[in-house]
């Protein structure tokens, strides 16, 4: 598949294709573990408890894939591994919230509080997530493309239609494969309980 | 190496990147893997 011709990126481009879809991912799986800490405060059920933070789990993988493939491409782009670009740092602090949000439930031994608390806190990190990825970025520049680096989407002019091509499915392939490695886990979470007889 | 990553067009970069992701899937999938031994190990001796 043919790409664009841009100096600095050159080949690297089809990183597009990889990195992106990282962070694509992760705000899906996200997403998906904040509906299910809401349904566990709706239906106080440990099951949805289980679902939440499976997804954050991989969320946070993505999210951990997504940085360090970023600094990779970063050092051959922008010559720095890391150069305190708006979009680095607001995603490391996204990252240190949901850190957060896993060394409060290991702090817990209860199961009920720590679903519950943990339930309250996933929603407030999911908030900070979105003001984090797409609001504060829009109001600075970054080195990141979209519309002078400010805007986390991209319109016709950022992406170039042969490589939506291929990026559009590999968005929905790494996010259904995050997707399937979260069902095993919490799986084998349900079957845990299920034998050692602890109530869902 | 330096050079390495910046030749043919920075090519190896996309190597990079590519092998980091499979690298993190797969540790991933082996914390799953050490997860169902222990279960396992749990439900043998209950």
């Amino acid at each position: 598949m043919d790409v664009p011709r841009v100096d600095n990126v050159r080949e690297s481009i089809r990183n597009l294709y990889y990195h992106v879809p990282m962070w694509f991912g992760m705000v899906f799986l996200m997403l998906t573990s904040v509906v299910y800490s809401i349904l566990y405060l709706k239906r106080q059920d440990l099951k949805y408890d289980i679902y939440a933070v499976q997804f954050a789990n991989t969320a946070i993988v993505f999210g951990i894939l997504g940085l360090t493939t970023g600094m990779i491409w970063a050092h051959f782009t922008w010559g720095y591994f890391w150069s305190n670009d708006p979009k680095q740092v607001n995603a490391a602090i996204a990252l240190l919230i949901y850190f957060g949000y896993l060394l409060m439930r290991g702090s817990i031994v209860d199961d009920q509080q720590r679903a519950q608390l943990s339930a309250v806190f996933n929603i407030f990190a999911f908030s900070a997530l979105v003001a984090l990825l797409f609001i504060v970025p829009r109001l600075t520049d970054s080195l990141h493309p979209g519309s002078d680096g400010g805007n986390p989407g991209f319109d016709t002019s950022d992406v170039d239609t042969r490589m939506r091509i291929v990026f559009w499915p590999a968005v929905a392939g790494f996010t259904l494969l995050g997707v399937w490695i979260t069902s095993l886990h919490v799986r084998i979470t349900l079957y845990r309980n299920k034998i050692l007889g602890i109530s869902e | 190496m330096a050079d390495l990553m910046r030749s043919n067009g920075k090519i190896y970069v996309v190597v990079a990147v590519l092998g980091l992701v499979l690298i993190g899937l797969l540790f991933y999938v082996i914390i799953l893997d050490k997860r169902m031994s222990r279960i396992e190990k749990e439900g043998k001796e209950k």
